[in-house]
């Protein structure tokens, strides 16, 4: 045991005070030295004689000395050293080798390190959360049968009744707090703001474990509808009390009504949302009937509870809600699932994909490396074969090519890293899409395109895989070039000329390890593009849909008044507002509705059509029934929809006139049949509709989603139906929508955004107490709600265009390689009588195999594996034909001319050069 | 006295084992020794003698130490380790062993 506690001190004092060691070594041998010639004196020599025959017999003190040194065995590191000086010293003499080299490399492995930080942010880190991993959510699988959308959903929420009921039954889960993100008006000194905000339980706080930077946290006490009470986030403290830190327990008015301050948590607090500003306590208020409120519900696993058994609990309590049994052998209705899996699930396929293809990249680096070496390795057959004659042995020689790849690598990491920095950037700018919060997924703990995209960052342990990937790829494509470069036979090295050069007499030039990695190359690439290209493809189909709408210049934005006012004085209001707009010189269209545009929410109505009965009416399910909105006389203009038929809504439709309708031509196809629409009297309850004018069809809840037939009620005349029961959707939400706010379409000639401090003092003059939420053009808003499929896009293209070019690069080399090494061939064949074209068709023959072979199997490749790309496809199938064809064809050509490039000079041979080329 | 036989390598390890076994010796008196006992048959030349002791340093069985000479001079002086006593007597094992077979075979023939 000792023993190897002395060895490593041994070895370790080698390494640290070598200079120390050496000199005692100089000492031991100088003692040495004089004793022999003490020895030598006393035997009677003189003291000349006695000095040189004493030197004699030591023999030569420095390679004494070298021994000496060999023997302690830390020779390997100083061997590092030279090698490393001497790989540097090389790769310094050839700098467009090594510029090529280290800049291939620095892409691929920049690219992958860009797509780990973000692998590791979004997928990988735990929550930032107090035991983050015991916060779960409970998800129902609500089937088809049941749906109120018409397709089977997995919803990880639950009814707002049915919350109170589970968590006082509940034993596998410590506490249940339910999050609904809203917004808030608050009055400051400046007027009136909307701020996005949450109603929470107060069992949110100890859940997540964060503590307050000022005050205290909500109370279990204060889980009542008048608590009164707030929570403000750092940045609202910050922006609009100046930080000031007696805050505490001061009041401010929320929708009209004080609250008191109580506490100010931390941006790390970031539930439901980033931007969250105020949190109030969340308690079950008396709903309208009918009104079903679904809420978003996250809970902790009691300690020691297990998934499974939280399930089993789950899917127990659930059937008790539901009122059936469960059906054995069937999917379990409820699933309890870990907050992190749960955020991730909808992105984890399409980050996997983008890995997949950043490592496609990475592989093709490497074989484009690899080749790279392999062609250097052959010039430098003559200078190896020297070494080795000398004495050099192949495993010294391998050593050294090894480190030559890895000199070669770290620096392409280096390098690497700072694109990656750089990439990160990108990476955090296309992933951060600013979109009004309505906009947003409803169901959001912390949303975006990408969940935690915000914490994507190059850290210690990004830093610490650059550094592993640096070694790891040189490895993979230093190993082989370095064995062949080292296997070579000096004896046929071609350092005894003869005509054809020694070491591949084969036509081709004896290069087939470099031609199989550039098919590899090829096929690798062409995968890669076909599928980038489905993307793409795909992306322009869902950029260019027709919206039914035309989105530029539009300005829209959300007016939200208290709601403790009167419906009728909110709709005055709203169309005051509207009128004022509309004498504002540059705009053109004005109007408001109660429901946004591509906003997934689905408002029904019970607009019967003539020749149906109310009972017939109700057989139709839910998904084919008209969608109804509201919408005020200027609205459809304003955004830009067509009239097809007939007339807008004008002047003459007012209270107490006729009530009107405008369909859409999908509500004639489906329940007019053919019928001349207008004049049509459609039934509402005890009401007669007339349709006066049909409207082009609508993208209405998401630019992907089906066209469905439509029913546009006149605003003004929804007062009328005051006091009587409504079939469908109460009356608040006639008016205000779901989202308690009309949303205004404006629009403008020139820059949308130049109604905005006009609209700022309309308000104010029509009603203080009103807010303006969300201004924005509404092409900005469009845009932003297929950010998430643009992202993926830009990203596989980008890997795509660096494959392509990469793997062209390749077999441009391949081919200018081949051509070098065949100049005599070509030389004796242009001296025989062949013509210059003949020459450079046989040297392109190798280039037209390689693209022969490559680029099909790279097709298969692609084909065999699109079936991970169905999910994000819009109108696409993944085996698109034109998409396999373009990308067949560009790509082909692209390597077809990267390989005539250095075929053409197969040409430049004069023939007596080539004869005299040893 | 004939010329000196050359030793093999790890035969002088255990030489040079043995001669400091019973006290600490320089290089030096590590050679004049088995000269000495061996009455001038084995003479270790230098070359071999100091990479041996380095060797055998860097595995362990023996220990360096600076000190001074009976005539005041500084001298790297060697000593067994404990490994090293227990490896010197395992040597001793194996040489008896492999003298005595080898003296059948020469002497029976």
């Amino acid at each position: 045991m000792t023993r190897w506690l002395d060895k490593l001190r041994l070895k370790v004092r080698s390494l640290i005070h070598r200079g120390q060691v050496d000199d005692e070594l100089a000492r031991e041998l100088q003692f040495h030295l004089e004793q022999q010639v003490e020895e030598n004196l006393a035997a009677g020599m003189p003291p000349d004689e006695a000095r040189y025959a004493a030197l004699r017999t030591v023999g030569n003190m420095t390679h004494l000395q070298e021994q000496c040194r060999d023997q302690r065995g830390v020779n390997w590191l100083d061997d590092a050293r030279r090698d490393v000086a001497y790989a540097i010293r090389t790769l310094w003499k050839s700098p467009g080798f090594a510029a090529v080299a280290i800049l291939t490399l620095s892409l691929g492995i920049g690219a992958t390190t860009a797509i780990f930080s973000l692998t590791k942010a979004v997928l990988l880190d735990p929550l930032p959360y107090r035991d983050a991993n015991g916060l779960v959510r409970i998800v129902e699988n609500v089937p088809v049968s049941e749906s109120r959308s018409g397709a089977a959903m997995r919803l990880p929420s639950m009814n707002e009744d049915e919350f109170d009921w589970w968590r006082t039954r509940t034993k596998t889960l410590s506490r249940m707090a339910v999050l609904i993100t809203e917004s808030r008006t608050m009055s400051t000194r400046d007027g009136t703001v909307r701020l996005p905000a949450a109603r929470i339980s107060p069992a949110l706080f100890p859940m997540l474990g964060i503590q307050p930077v000022l005050g205290r946290w909500l109370r279990p006490d204060e889980e009542r509808t008048d608590a009164g009470v707030v929570v403000l986030s750092t940045g609202t403290w910050r922006r609009y009390f100046g930080s000031d830190p007696n805050v505490i327990d001061r009041a401010v008015v929320l929708d009209g009504r004080p609250h008191a301050i109580v506490g100010v948590m931390p941006p790390e607090f970031d539930v439901p949302a980033r931007d969250t500003g105020l949190w109030m306590p969340y308690a079950v208020e008396p709903r309208r009937p009918g009104f079903m409120a679904i809420v978003a519900v996250l809970s902790r696993l009691r300690e020691g509870a297990s998934i499974e058994a939280a399930t089993a609990e789950a899917n127990i309590l659930g059937h008790q809600l539901r009122g059936f049994a469960p059906e054995p052998g069937a999917p379990p209705r409820f699933e309890v699932v870990r907050l992190r899996d749960q955020m991730v699930a909808p992105v984890k396929a399409t980050v996997t994909i983008l890995v997949i293809a950043v490592a496609v990249v990475l592989m093709i680096v490497c074989a484009n490396t690899a080749n790279l070496l392999l062609v250097r390795g052959a010039a430098r057959q003559r200078e190896i074969a020297i070494r080795l004659a000398l004495g050099s042995g192949r495993a010294r020689l391998f050593r050294q090519m090894l480190t030559e790849s890895l000199v070669l690598s770290v620096m392409g990491g280096l390098a690497g890293t700072v694109l990656a920095l750089a990439g990160v950037r990108l990476l955090k700018g296309l992933t951060s899409v600013q979109l009004p919060a309505i906009f947003s997924r409803i169901e959001r703990v912390t949303g975006g395109i990408l969940p935690r995209a915000d914490q994507i960052a190059v850290d210690g342990t990004v830093l610490a895989f650059a550094v592993g990937l640096s070694m790891l790829t040189a490895l993979a494509f230093g190993v082989g070039p370095a064995l062949r470069t080292s296997q070579v036979d000096p004896r046929r090295a071609g350092i005894v000329g003869s005509v054809f050069n020694a070491s591949g007499v084969t036509p081709s030039g004896g290069n087939r390890a470099g031609h199989v990695l550039a098919v590899l190359q090829l096929a690798m690439a062409t995968a890669l593009l076909v599928g980038a290209g489905l993307l793409l493809h795909s992306f322009v189909k869902l950029a260019t849909v027709k919206s039914g709408f035309d989105p530029e210049g539009v300005a829209h934005f959300q007016l939200v008044l208290p709601q403790e006012q009167p419906l009728a004085y909110r709709l005055g209001s709203a169309l005051e507002l509207a009128a004022r707009l509309q004498t504002l010189p540059q705009v053109q269209a004005v109007g408001f509705t109660n429901s946004p545009p591509l906003v997934n929410s689905s408002l029904f109505a019970s607009v019967v059509p003539p020749d149906m009965s109310d009972q017939e009416f109700d057989q139709i399910p839910r998904r084919e029934r008209p969608q109804l909105r509201t919408v005020s006389p200027g609205y459809l203009r304003a955004m830009g929809v067509r009239l097809l038929e007939g007339r807008w809504f004008n002047d003459n439709d007012g209270p107490g006139r006729f009530r009107v309708v405008l369909v859409n031509s999908a509500y004639v196809q489906r329940y007019l049949h053919g019928r001349n629409p207008i004049g049509v009297v459609l039934k509402q309850g005890i009401h007669p509709l007339e349709i006066v004018g049909v409207v082009d069809d609508i993208r209405m809840r998401s630019l992907d989603g089906v066209i469905e037939p439509a029913v546009f009620v006149d605003a003004r005349q929804t007062l009328s139906t005051l006091g009587e029961t409504q079939r469908g959707p109460g009356l608040e939400t006639l008016i205000v929508g779901p989202s308690g706010a009309m949303s205004f379409a404006v629009r403008v000639n020139g820059s949308p955004g130049s109604i905005a401090s006009d609209l700022q003092a309309l308000v104010a003059q029509i009603d203080p107490a009103g807010a303006i939420e969300g201004l924005a053009p509404l092409d900005e808003i469009v845009s932003g709600t297929i950010a998430r499929p643009r992202f993926y896009v830009v990203l596989m293209n980008a890997f795509g265009a660096i494959a392509g070019l990469l793997a062209a690069i390749g077999i441009y080399g391949v081919l200018a390689y081949s051509t070098s090494r065949r100049t005599q061939e070509f030389g004796i064949r242009l001296a025989l009588g062949a013509t210059p074209r003949q020459v450079q068709l046989l040297a392109l023959r190798l280039g037209v195999v390689l693209v022969a072979v490559g680029i099909p199997t790279g097709l298969l490749l692609a084909a065999g594996l699109s079936n991970f790309l169905s999910g994000l496809l819009f109108e696409l199938t993944p085996l698109d034909m034109q998409t396999y064809a373009v990308v067949a064809i560009g790509f082909g050509a692209v390597s077809l001319a990267a390989s005539y490039v250095p075929a053409r000079r197969a040409t430049r041979v004069d023939p007596l050069v080539a004869l005299r080329y040893e | 006295m004939g010329k000196p036989i050359d030793i093999v390598q790890g035969t002088l390890d255990f030489l040079i084992l043995k001669t400091i076994s019973l006290e600490p010796k320089h290089g030096w008196a590590i050679a004049k020794r088995i000269q000495q006992i061996s009455r001038d048959e084995l003479k270790v030349p230098q070359g071999s003698l100091y990479p041996a002791l380095h060797r055998l340093e860097q595995q362990g069985w023996i220990r360096a130490t600076w000190a001074s000479t009976e005539t005041g001079r500084e001298a790297k002086f060697y000593s067994l380790t404990r490994a090293g006593r227990a490896h010197l007597e395992k040597e001793l094992a194996n040489w008896e062993r492999l003298s005595a077979a080898i003296n059948l075979v020469v002497r029976t023939t």
